[in-house]
């Protein structure tokens, strides 16, 4: 069962989403080479915190943070700790905040002091992936059309689509039907309607688009140890087009 | 946060229903249901249909038999029971780790209610 949102519930995921937006650009200024990945995690959570949310990650599912801190070639789910963020690495960070019991979510690849050429045109390509297919979003608009917009983008620029994760639809729960893969048909699977929000979140490797997961059940890294990038936000579905609510 | 793809070759656990806690290999997908099976119990020949909100999917996915079940190639209930084996393995070790973890604490330092627990007894005198 897909969700509408009611106006109102429109307007507590904004304030939501907010949240998580001015939390990813207050980390965006810390992530400096010699910072520990806890410490980004303690200044997120004491963020979260004074904006009257708690953090949608701690102790979801069992994760054990406030955030994910994902470098080079981890994906997702890196758990942050004792680790250094060091020159020329880029790291993935995604976060998320319950306000009055509604959830958002959202997700961006920093740069950590000077990085290469071709890691800088990963996290541009990864986000053009991401407003491509946020473009296709639209009351009437079908699934398929976000995953095949990623998916052709990605691929045409050499790099592999994580098949392994997607996003999601979101709300009173961090994980909402539908799903939202990133690869896929366009014209094809659930139709999107006015009022549902999802959060679209490509995952884009430098290499291969197959993934490993470690023994701790959740960091998930590219099987050839080539990098990987995100971008996630959540975007609430209008008769004409989608209204960004992390951005 | 993504959460992981129904996809075949997926493991996955039961959530709701008489098979509660049972893991599962997702063998076919049907709109909002699967297939699921384990070799065993649930053999190839009769799996079991199961709504995918009623299972919890693990990070757990088969590369070989995602293979095998997409291009229709014949896979066999030994296949599947060995999978789920090298799972349940994967699954104990992350259980067993994760109480190593508790018992000692962070960081490897002794818990601190057991530290006081060992201080205490290591400074009582023995009665006469």
């Amino acid at each position: 069962m897909i969700a509408i949102r009611t106006s109102r519930e429109l307007e507590l995921m904004r304030t939501a989403g907010k949240i998580t937006r001015d939390t990813l650009l207050y980390l965006g200024e810390h992530i400096k080479p010699g910072v520990r990945t806890a410490d980004l995690n303690a200044l997120a959570h004491e963020y979260i915190l004074k904006q009257k949310a708690r953090p949608a990650f701690l102790k979801y599912n069992g994760y054990p943070k406030s955030i994910c801190v994902s470098p080079d070639d981890v994906v997702v789910h890196g758990i942050p700790g004792s680790m250094r963020i060091e020159e020329g690495m880029i790291v993935s960070i995604d976060a998320g905040a319950v306000y009055e019991g509604y959830v958002s979510d959202a997700a961006r690849t920093y740069a950590a002091g000077r990085i290469s050429t071709e890691k800088q045109r990963l996290i541009d390509v990864t986000r053009e992936c991401f407003y491509r297919a946020a473009a296709a979003v639209r009351d009437g608009a079908r699934i398929g059309d976000i995953s095949a917009a990623v998916q052709t983008h990605a691929e045409a620029n050499g790099y592999g689509v994580v098949r392994a994760l997607e996003g999601h639809g979101i709300g009173r729960k961090m994980h909402e039907d539908p799903g939202v893969p990133n690869f896929g048909k366009a014209g094809t699977g659930v139709r999107l309607r006015a009022g549902m929000v999802i959060c679209v979140e490509p995952m884009i490797n430098m290499g291969t688009w197959k993934v490993r997961f470690e023994a701790d059940g959740w960091t998930c890294r590219t099987e050839d140890g080539q990098p990987s990038a995100h971008y996630e936000n959540m975007l609430a579905v209008m008769a004409d087009g989608c209204e960004n609510l992390t951005e | 946060m993504e959460q992981y793809t129904v996809e075949l070759g997926r493991a996955a656990i039961s959530r709701m229903g008489r098979d509660k806690g049972s893991l599962y290999i997702v063998c076919a997908v049907d709109g909002d249901f699967v297939l699921v099976a384990d070799g065993s119990k649930r053999p190839l020949e009769k799996p079991k249909r199961k709504r995918i909100k009623h299972l919890k999917l693990l990070p757990d996915l088969s590369q070989t038999l995602s293979e095998k079940f997409r291009e229709g190639k014949k896979v066999h209930d030994a296949e599947l029971k060995s999978c789920i084996k090298k799972i349940e393995a994967g699954r104990q070790t992350e259980a067993e780790n994760k109480e190593a973890a508790e018992e000692t604490g962070q960081n490897g330092k002794i818990a601190e209610k057991d530290h006081k627990t060992w201080q205490k007894a290591t400074i009582s005198k023995p009665k006469a």
